[in-house]
C-alpha cells in the first residue's frame, strides 16, 4: 500500500509527464482496474492538468497567442506548463517564467519582439491583480515633505511595472485589441519604447518614458530614495525635471507611501 | 415541528458569479437567493475584488474555494489559508465551502480537484486539515463530495462513510454535490438514494447542481462533471429526492465552461425552485409552515 504522501507524488510525476501512469500506480495494483483501466482513468485528470492551464496562460497572454497561432502556443504552453507547473492556486499569479521560457525556444526567434510583447502582457496582467493598498494621505504626505529631512523615500503603487523593448511593442499590443480583419501595420523600424505600466481607478494604462524618467521610476521601484533616483536621472539627463515627474505620478494616484529619511 | 422548514427559512436558489456575467447582474438584478464565488479569484486587487464589494451589497455570499487542498498529505499551504483568512473576514459570507479532494503535492499545484483513498490514512490528514482551517477562519467549513473518475485499491471505507466521520471528528458540514454523486454511480454503480439517506441530513447546508458531460474512454462510457450544460433529466429527479431530506440546505446551480447567457442560469434557479416548492406541498412541509 502507497502511503498518501507517495501516491500524491505519482499522480504529480504523472501529470508533469515525468512518469508514465502504467509505472506509477497500474502495476502497484493502487487504482483498480475499472474498464477502460487505470491508466485510460488518470488520463483523464493528466489531461484536465495540461488544458486548463494552457487556457489559462491563453487568457494571461492573448496577443502573443494571436501572433504565434493558437497550434503554436497550445505547443509551447503545454512544454512550459510540464516544465514549470503554478506553484500556488491562484491562476493569475501563473506565468511569471512564460516570457523567458519564450526566449529560450528557438523557433520564438523569428519574432524579435516576441518576448518582449509577452513581457508586456504579464506586466499588464499583474497589473490588474496587484494588491490594493490604502489611497495616499494628501496632508500626511505634504507634512513629511515639508519636513526638515536629508531625504525622501517614494513608494510606489504595487501595480507600477516597467517594460523596455527596442521594439514598438506597445503598438503590436494596441492594434491586436481589434478583430483580424482590423489589424493595422505596425512599423517595426519605429524604434523602441520605455514603459511605466499601473492601475489607476481599477484600469491598467501606460505612459511612455525617456531614459531618464524611465530610470528614476525603476530607481524609486527598487528602492524608494528619492536622492538616489534624481542622481541615476540626472547623469542620463542632467535637464532631468523630478518635480514636474513627481506632480504627474501624484496625480495618476501611483505614489502609495512619502516618508521622511533623517 | 421545529425540524420543519416554514417558508421564510428556506432559500431562495443561487448561482455561480462568473466574470462575463458580472455586468448583467448589477444591471438586471436577478432574483436569486444568493451568489458563489470562488476564492482563488478573488485573492489579488484591482477589478474583482472592487466587484465583489459591489454585488456583496445586495446578494448573500457563499465563498467556495478550489485550492486549499485538504486532502494533501503535506498539510496546508499557510500562505494560502492566510490569503483565504483575509478574504473571509472581508467579505462575511454565509458559508465558505471546500472539497475532499487534494491539488498539492511537492511545491506544484495541480489545478483540478484529485481523488483521495478512503483509507484511515487520509481520514486522519483531511480531518487535521479541517480543522487548521476551522479553527483559523473561526467557523464551520462545508465538504463538498467530489466527482472522481478512478477508484484506489487502498480504499477501506465508503465515500459517504468517509464524509460522516469526518463531520463526527471536525464538527464540519457538508455541501451536497448532487451531479457528482450522480456521475460517480454511472462511473462505477452505486445507488445515488442510498448515498443521500447515508448522510447525516443535520449537517447539509448547501446542494450543488451543474450540467456534466457524457465521454467515451475506449468504448467505455464516462460521465464528466464539466459544469458546461443544463442540469440533465435524472440529476433533477435526484435532487427532488435530496430537497426532501435535506430541506434547509441552499441550492446553487454551477456553470461554468461553455457559459451561457445569464437568463439561462437564473431559469435554472428558478428550476430548482419551482422542484423545491411541489417537493414540499406534496410532503405537507409548506402546509405546516
Amino acid at each position: 500500500m502507497l502511503p498518501l504522501r507517495e501516491l500524491q507524488s505519482r499522480f504529480a510525476a504523472v501529470a508533469a509527464g515525468r512518469l508514465l501512469a502504467e509505472q506509477a500506480f497500474a502495476d502497484s495494483g493502487c487504482v483498480v482496474e475499472d474498464a477502460p483501466g487505470a491508466a485510460a482513468r488518470l488520463a483523464i485528470h493528466v489531461h484536465h492538468f495540461r488544458l486548463t492551464l494552457i487556457e489559462a496562460l491563453g487568457a494571461t497572454f492573448p496577443v502573443v497567442r494571436r501572433l504565434v497561432g493558437d497550434a503554436f502556443f497550445t505547443a509551447a504552453a503545454r512544454r512550459y506548463v510540464l516544465s514549470q507547473p503554478p506553484q500556488r492556486p491562484c491562476l493569475f499569479e501563473y506565468g511569471d517564467g512564460f516570457p523567458a521560457f519564450l526566449a529560450s525556444l528557438p523557433e520564438a526567434g523569428s519574432l524579435g519582439y516576441l518576448t518582449d510583447l509577452a513581457r508586456l502582457e504579464w506586466a499588464i496582467n499583474r497589473a490588474h491583480h496587484a494588491d490594493d493598498v490604502p489611497s495616499l494621505d494628501a496632508a500626511a504626505a505634504a507634512a513629511q515633505i515639508e519636513a526638515p529631512s536629508c531625504d525622501l523615500f517614494i513608494g510606489l503603487d504595487p501595480s507600477c511595472r516597467l517594460v523596455k523593448s527596442a521594439w514598438p511593442v506597445d503598438q503590436i499590443w494596441q492594434v491586436h485589441q481589434q478583430g483580424d480583419d482590423e489589424i493595422a501595420p505596425v512599423d517595426l523600424e519605429a524604434g523602441g519604447v520605455q514603459l511605466f505600466i499601473h492601475r489607476q481607478d481599477g484600469e491598467v494604462g501606460w505612459l511612455k518614458l525617456d531614459a531618464a524618467a524611465f530610470a528614476f521610476i525603476g530607481s524609486l521601484l527598487a528602492d524608494g530614495r528619492l536622492g538616489k533616483a534624481n542622481a541615476l536621472a540626472r547623469a542620463i539627463a542632467p535637464s532631468f525635471n523630478a518635480p514636474a515627474l513627481l506632480e504627474s505620478l501624484f496625480e495618476g494616484d501611483v505614489v502609495a507611501s512619502v516618508t521622511a529619511i533623517n | 415541528m421545529s425540524t420543519l422548514p416554514s417558508s421564510t427559512e428556506r432559500q431562495t436558489a443561487g448561482i455561480g458569479l462568473r466574470c462575463p456575467h458580472f455586468e448583467a447582474i448589477v444591471a438586471t438584478r436577478p432574483a436569486v437567493g444568493f451568489l458563489e464565488i470562488h476564492a482563488e479569484n478573488y485573492m489579488g486587487g484591482g477589478r474583482m475584488p472592487a466587484r465583489l464589494e459591489v454585488v456583496r451589497r445586495r446578494w448573500p455570499i457563499s465563498v467556495h474555494g478550489v485550492g486549499l487542498s485538504l486532502g494533501s498529505a503535506e498539510g496546508i499551504n499557510n500562505r494560502h489559508l492566510e490569503r483565504l483568512a483575509r478574504l473571509v473576514e472581508r467579505i462575511e459570507p454565509d458559508w465558505v465551502s471546500e472539497h475532499l479532494a487534494w491539488s498539492v503535492v511537492d511545491g506544484m499545484y495541480l489545478n483540478d480537484l484529485l481523488p483521495l483513498p478512503y483509507s484511515e490514512e487520509s481520514l486522519a490528514v483531511v480531518a487535521a486539515n479541517i480543522a487548521q482551517v476551522q479553527n483559523r477562519l473561526r467557523r464551520r467549513l462545508l465538504i463538498e463530495n467530489p466527482s472522481t473518475y478512478l477508484r484506489f485499491a487502498q480504499s477501506t471505507l465508503s465515500e459517504v462513510d468517509f464524509l460522516n466521520e469526518l463531520v463526527r471528528r471536525t464538527g464540519c458540514g457538508l455541501l451536497f454535490d448532487v451531479n457528482n454523486v450522480f456521475v460517480n454511480c454511472r462511473n462505477f454503480g452505486g445507488d445515488p438514494l442510498a448515498w443521500i439517506e447515508g448522510l447525516p441530513a443535520d449537517a447539509v447546508h448547501e446542494l450543488h447542481l451543474a450540467g456534466h458531460a457524457v465521454n467515451d474512454a475506449d468504448g467505455v462510457t464516462i460521465l464528466i462533471d464539466d459544469h458546461g450544460s443544463q442540469v440533465s433529466a435524472a440529476v433533477w429527479e435526484l435532487y427532488e429526492r435530496a430537497v426532501a431530506r435535506f430541506p434547509t440546505a441552499a441550492t446553487l446551480i454551477e456553470w461554468d465552461s461553455n457559459l451561457p447567457p445569464l437568463p439561462v442560469l437564473v431559469a435554472e434557479a428558478q428550476e430548482a425552485d419551482r422542484r423545491w416548492r411541489s417537493v414540499h406541498k406534496e410532503v405537507g412541509y409548506a402546509a405546516a409552515a
